[in-house]
């Protein structure tokens, strides 16, 4: 620790950390454009210019070590006068368009030039501004590049976070540019981030641009669920719709990046809703009340014999609406609950992978895998699966000189990654030389996906194949756990706590034909592993595939319109708000199953949110403690345990199928992203790489 | 003519508010088929009387005489409204909501209170 004097004041700070940062400490906020704590230091915009003494000029904050017994200035004449001048500097070349600007309000240029700038200007000359053209980045980030600043953030975060490396700067001085030089989209599935970054109106978002003013905004504090990272989101509505998604900071979770996805796939929200119940007459849906709807489902739930109920749940299920099937279902006498998979038909769970938390949970958490040195991925594209999570290999990656190594098909990632073939069998050989690094490494991981729930005796061999393996990393690190398993859906985590997806591969094969099925929210479900006989019954957001497959479909609500609990892929409870009602007749999700056993004759013994509550944290002690990650080291001794004894062959290994990856299009992956016509755009641009005609650039820009 | 307004009172103990009490529900009760023919509504003498019976069970419970006392005013602040024809036929009819089929009586408390499932259905 050194000690510095910020305007008189002593503060404490750690060795080689900048002037900004002390002052931040003390309490006096700097204005700053290019700063930003979470990436290089660039210290070009020079608008954190304080006095230092026994220094002849001003010195830029952001880019000076702090050295013991500093006397740091900040509220002097010549800082103000430095800030005036550096602000009159940048705002001569500065459009002055905030009225119809999507930024005003929100701008750090608007508002430090009202605290710091100047009340007057001495410019007189009609023209003569910087004029730069608008660069097409994509259907995601629209450009004004005459607001732009260079403040270089972007380029910062487009070549550190996200590396997407097209993104720079050309010329310098006045014409100093910042683009990707030939015209090329930000290709990266990050790259809304931009946007927040951005201190000026230069990049805003395209698919709402103009759409809303930053003060008309109801801020609702909210859990993203369109992966399983659970990524801190402000939902910003308006009246009765969402108008944008921004990140909220969660140094555990997501910093402050989020995805695009969970950014700009809100638009599905307004699309394909259901909003009153649903009943098939023939070949078409009818509207029908509540009661009709319930009453219908209860009498073929009553008709089906036990084991001939089954019941499916989606992504987006949260735990309470989890909780309250499997209840019901076991007072119905069936225990035939399946997760959603791209399988063609309902396959159940390895055994006893259900059964030890660690068994399919991301271990090594969110905030540990940015130490990893050693990484192999099975079954999995994190770049697709969990883009927040492949920020922290990046990180890896850069900081760590981490080793990647796939046993996949081939993929892209934003970092070195050997392929290792898509067989199961390099994993049991463990012969390429990326394994002899694998276990010399400190903080090896082995990320498993979920992919491989699809075939049960191909998730069994990896999970076996995967601890055996780990047991062979000797050099790893005091109470660190090197098998990973990387969830892609919102709702599975909770599921595997709750015992909903128990039931095993072979309980699965030996239950007879379904006769009653109950999609919560699920939509990947084949056509073929139902029935044709069998009454289907979907709840859930939208009108989707899983809908089209129903015989009464009852309207739940969507994860901005309900207060509920999900568990995110490292085993974080955490709590979605609400921020909307749910729209027209749509119910809570919960309150749908708690009505439903009403009809059915075996009511479930809460009436109420806090009593479902109540009901979760019975079944799984986690759900007790919201926002907490539990590590369980007892659990992870067992696991160690239960692999001891496995012996993964190689011969069965090879007769296993290739491994493949679940998500092959990032953007659209669930109900709400395939209704999102901002996603399908991008689906366009990005996974298929077709290019915007002119036209269609044209009018969105 | 117009039913006078009466000062706001501050009962003495509970004896006292139990009389004020008692003289509101005779007086509720009493115009019950007056109730009907200035609101001209479809429901018989004892359906009204039924529903204004249940409204004061609602609260039998309360002990605290500043509570009662302003429930007292409340109660009575309804009543005005209710004859002086301050209140149109929807506002009455609001209390009638079970009567008009709207809600499911199978799923109402003992007390006249919404249920999980006279909620889960009428909203």
């Amino acid at each position: 620790m050194v000690e510095v004097f910020v305007d008189g004041r002593p503060v404490q700070v750690p060795e080689g950390s900048a002037a900004i940062q002390a002052c931040e400490l003390a309490g006096v906020e700097i204005p700053r454009f290019c700063y930003h704590e979470r990436l290089a230091v660039a210290g070009n915009c020079r608008m954190c210019l304080v006095e230092v003494e026994r220094a002849p000029k001003p010195v830029a904050s952001c880019a000076m070590p702090v050295m013991p017994g500093m006397k740091i200035k900040t509220n002097t004449p010549l800082v103000h006068k430095a800030r005036e001048g550096v602000m009159e500097f940048l705002l001569a070349n500065h459009p002055l368009d905030c009225p119809v600007c999507d930024w005003g309000g929100e701008c750090d240029l608007q508002d430090q030039s009202m605290r710091f700038g100047s009340d007057r200007s001495r410019q007189h000359e009609p023209t003569g501004r910087r004029a730069v053209e608008n660069k097409n980045l994509g259907p995601l980030v629209k450009t004004s590049m005459n607001r732009c600043i260079q403040c270089t953030r972007c380029v910062r975060f487009a070549n550190e976070v996200a590396g997407a490396e097209e993104l720079g700067t050309t010329g310098r001085g006045n014409d100093m540019q910042i683009g990707t030089y030939i015209e090329k989209t930000l290709a990266t599935e990050m790259s809304g981030n931009v946007i927040d970054l951005c201190p000026v109106g230069a990049l805003t978002a395209k698919p709402y641009a103009f759409s809303y003013r930053a003060w008309e905004l109801k801020r609702t504090e909210s859990v993203d669920v369109m992966d399983a990272v659970g990524s801190a989101i402000r939902v910003d509505t308006r009246g009765t719709e969402v108008m944008r998604i921004s990140p909220r900071e969660n140094d555990d979770v997501n910093e402050e990046w989020i995805s695009d996805k969970t950014r700009f796939a809100f638009d599905g929200l307004k699309r394909q809703r259901l909003t009153h119940p649903l009943m098939r007459e023939g070949d078409r849906f009818v509207p029908c009340t509540w009661e009709a709807a319930l009453g219908r489902v209860a009498d073929a739930a009553r008709a089906a014999q036990p084991e001939e109920r089954i019941a499916v749940a989606g992504p987006f299920a949260d735990a309470e609406s989890l909780v309250a099937l499997k209840d019901l279902f076991n007072r119905w006498d069936s225990e035939h609950l399946f997760l959603e998979t791209n399988a063609p038909e309902l396959v159940g769970q390895p055994a006893g992978f259900a059964d030890l938390r660690a068994n399919y949970l991301f271990n090594a958490t969110i905030v540990g895998a940015e130490q990893a040195d050693a990484v192999l991925f099975v079954g999995t594209n994190p770049r697709h699966e969990a883009a927040i999570i492949n920020t922290r290999f990046r990180k890896a990656f850069l900081h760590n000189r981490c080793d990647f190594a796939a046993i996949s098909p081939e993929m892209t990632l934003n970092y070195d990654c050997v392929n290792l073939g898509d067989s199961l069998a390099a994993l049991t050989d463990a012969k390429h030389p990326f394994f002899e690094r694998l276990r010399a490494a400190k903080h090896p991981m082995i990320v498993l996906g979920s992919g491989l729930l699809e075939r049960p005796d191909a998730a069994q061999h990896a999970l076996h194949a995967a601890h055996a393996l780990a047991k062979t990393c000797t050099n790893a690190a005091p109470g660190w756990t090197a098998v990973n398993f990387l969830q892609r859906q919102a709702s599975a985590a909770a599921a595997f706590d709750l015992g909903f997806a128990a039931t095993t591969a072979a309980a699965a094969a030996k239950r007879p034909a379904a006769k009653f099925v109950y999609l919560l929210g699920a939509d990947e479900v084949a056509p073929a592993a139902l029935p044709a006989d069998a009454f289907v019954v979907y709840q859930g957001s939208h009108g989707d595939a899983g809908a089209a497959l129903a015989d009464v479909v009852l309207p739940g609500a969507a994860y901005t319109e309900k207060s509920a609990t999900y568990v995110n892929t490292e085993g974080r409870v955490q709590r979605v708000r609400a921020a909307l009602t749910p729209p027209l007749a749509a119910r809570d999700d919960w309150a749908i199953l708690r009505a439903l056993s009403e009809f059915a004759g075996t009511p479930l013994p809460y009436a109420s949110v806090q009593g479902v509550r109540a009901r979760l944290a019975e079944v799984a002690p986690s759900f007790a403690a919201p926002n907490v990650q539990a590590a369980q080291p007892t659990a992870l001794a067992v696991a160690a345990a239960v692999a001891a004894k496995a012996k993964p062959s190689k011969a069965k290994a090879k007769a296993l199928p290739a491994v493949t990856l679940p998500v092959t299009d990032f953007y659209l992956t669930d109900a709400i992203s395939r209704n999102s016509r901002t996603m399908a755009q991008c689906s366009r641009a990005f996974t298929h790489q077709i290019a915007e005609s002119a036209h269609e650039a044209h009018i969105a820009v | 003519m117009t039913l006078p307004s009466v000062t706001t009172a501050v009962s003495r103990d509970m004896a006292h508010a139990r009389q004020r009490v008692l003289s509101m529900y005779r007086d509720w009760l009493r115009s019950a088929p007056e109730i009907i023919k200035l609101h001209d509504l479809s429901l018989t003498t004892p359906m009204v009387r039924r529903r204004v019976r249940l409204e004061f069970e609602k609260k039998r419970q309360v002990r605290d005489l500043g509570v009662i006392d302003h429930l007292l005013f409340k109660g009575r602040t309804e009543y005005e409204e209710t004859m002086n024809m301050w209140k149109q036929n929807a506002h009455v009819m609001q209390y009638f909501n079970e009567e008009e089929g709207l809600a499911i009586p199978r799923y109402q408390r003992a007390d006249g209170s919404a249920s999980f499932m006279s909620k889960f259905l009428r909203k």
